[in-house]
């Protein structure tokens, strides 16, 4: 049987429920890792991450808040959003797959 | 025959303008605050604060001795929420002296004027940016051939709505790119204008997309990208600067679009905005890469001249090189206002600590020039 664990809680940015396999970038020098429909787990959405944002289903966030650079450009890209969760570069692996939760501002994985 | 106006009008202009710009500003934590800013060059504004206020006094004063209108110099500047943007070096100047100071207090009251050609509210004080009056948005409604999502299938509505999100979202930030966190110099967003059945018309024009401060801009095949939607129960609004903020994504919402490139050409179908998309993305990449590779000095050089480039016009028309002076890439070069930027940018982070209230008392006071010491 399938049970949920929470990996992060962060700020609810944008709402939708998205399941995809992470891609963690963690600054700019790792831009090329993203792949299309990937969740962009990054520090802080800036305008130099644009080709690894528009490729994301999913963004999460360790800073920002409500009217953030990141919450702003999801909630105009209509991608699910977490911001603020503080740790996402540090405790999300790279390339696993787990849930955005944009609504209630949750990542979690089902095991 | 010029209407003269009184002390106390000017006063209460003023009082009106820095409450506004204190109010879209003030309340949030400044480092979490859109905009965020790229590389965060924003201590370049207290370089570039008395320089170029002070060159935007001086080319609409000789306009105006020259008999240019106000209606005229605004038609220059392209657009409303691109003149408002030259309010937030206000916050940034250093150690004016009485002339400086009123010489900011006559500039202050023009980029109003300048403001009030476009704007029904210079100061979008209702949260909504309306430049365009009823005739025009008539006008455009029955001249543009407006997608209508409600009368093709579902799934190909929805397939409209991801792209109209997408094309909007990359140019967003593809302006970023461009202008840094004053990104409004090439983006006019504007609405929401009323329709009938409770619908709304919302504008996002993003232009200058191609400005020869950067090379990779250059490659873009069009100028100019305007999003023309028509929505149903949508929830934004715009500050001063012509920023908008909405709590949800506003595409669920689009009942009808139009796209147009260059003003010109109608961009509908799906194969026709992927290629819109595709050139945009292209073109950030390169930008992205371009600007990453840059020395921090150069990024602070690039975000000075965004700045200039407003100006551009106005200088342009005075046969004048609108380049900004290099004494101000000196004075970061060898960090000769270090002390002064340093004291500024500290009552900037001491608004962490205040409430919204507290804070919008602050920064109105730290803007107005009939304050600043």
């Amino acid at each position: 049987m399938k049970t949920t664990k929470i990996l992060l809680k962060g700020i609810p940015a944008n709402p939708g429920i998205v399941k995809g396999i992470t891609c963690v970038i963690p600054d700019y020098a790792q831009i090329d890792k993203m792949r299309d429909g990937y969740i962009l787990v990054t520090a802080f959405s800036t305008p130099l991450l644009t080709p690894a944002i528009i490729k994301a289903s999913a963004m999460v966030t360790d800073r920002g808040g409500i009217l953030s650079h990141g919450a702003i450009v999801a909630r105009e890209l209509g991608i699910p959003c977490v911001v603020g969760t503080e740790k996402a570069t540090k405790e999300i692996q790279d390339n696993i797959e787990v849930t955005v939760d944009g609504e209630r501002g949750l990542v979690y994985r089902e095991e | 025959m010029v209407k003269e106006v009184s002390f106390t009008e000017k006063n209460n202009t003023l009082d009106r303008l820095f409450n506004s710009v204190a109010r879209s500003i003030g309340g949030e934590p400044p480092f979490y605050i859109w905009p965020a800013p790229l590389s965060t060059p924003a201590e370049c504004e207290f370089y570039l604060a008395n320089e170029f206020l002070s060159a935007f006094h001086s080319a609409l004063t000789t306009l105006k001795n020259r008999g240019r209108s106000s209606a005229e110099i605004a038609k220059m500047l392209k657009a409303p929420s691109r003149v408002a943007q030259t309010l937030w070096p206000f916050g940034h100047t250093t150690d004016l002296n009485g002339a400086k100071r009123q010489n900011l207090v006559d500039l202050a009251l023009d980029i109003v004027e300048l403001i009030s050609t476009y704007r029904q509210d210079p100061f979008n004080e209702d949260g909504r940016n309306i430049i365009w009056n009823d005739s025009r948005v008539n006008e455009i409604i029955l001249s543009r051939s407006f997608t209508k999502l409600e009368e093709i299938p579902k799934e190909q509505a929805e397939e409209y709505r991801n792209l109209l999100a997408k094309l909007s979202g990359l140019a967003w930030l593809y302006c970023e790119l461009l202008y840094f966190s004053i990104h409004e110099v090439g983006q006019e967003f504007h609405g929401p204008y009323d329709l009938e059945e409770n619908r709304v018309l919302l504008v996002k024009e993003y232009y200058d997309l191609r400005p020869e401060i950067w090379e990779f801009s250059g490659k873009l095949p069009y100028n100019k990208v305007s999003l023309m939607g028509i929505y149903e129960k949508v929830d934004i609004n715009f500050d001063f600067f012509g920023r908008n903020n909405s709590t949800k994504p506003i595409y669920p919402a689009c009942r009808e679009f139009c796209i147009t490139l260059d003003d010109d050409v109608e961009c509908s179908g799906v194969a026709q905005i992927e290629q819109c998309i595709k050139a945009l993305e292209e073109v950030s990449k390169i930008g992205s890469m371009e600007i990453a590779r840059l020395p921090r000095l150069e990024v602070m050089a690039k975000f000075v001249q965004a700045y200039y480039f407003i100006l551009k016009p106005l200088h342009e028309r005075l046969g004048e090189q609108w380049l900004p002076p290099h004494q101000i890439y000196e004075d970061m070069l060898h960090g000769t206002k270090k002390e002064i930027v340093e004291r500024l940018y500290e009552r900037f982070r001491g608004m962490e600590k205040k409430s919204r209230e507290e804070s919008i008392e602050i920064l109105s006071k730290l803007f107005d020039p009939r304050y600043r010491m």
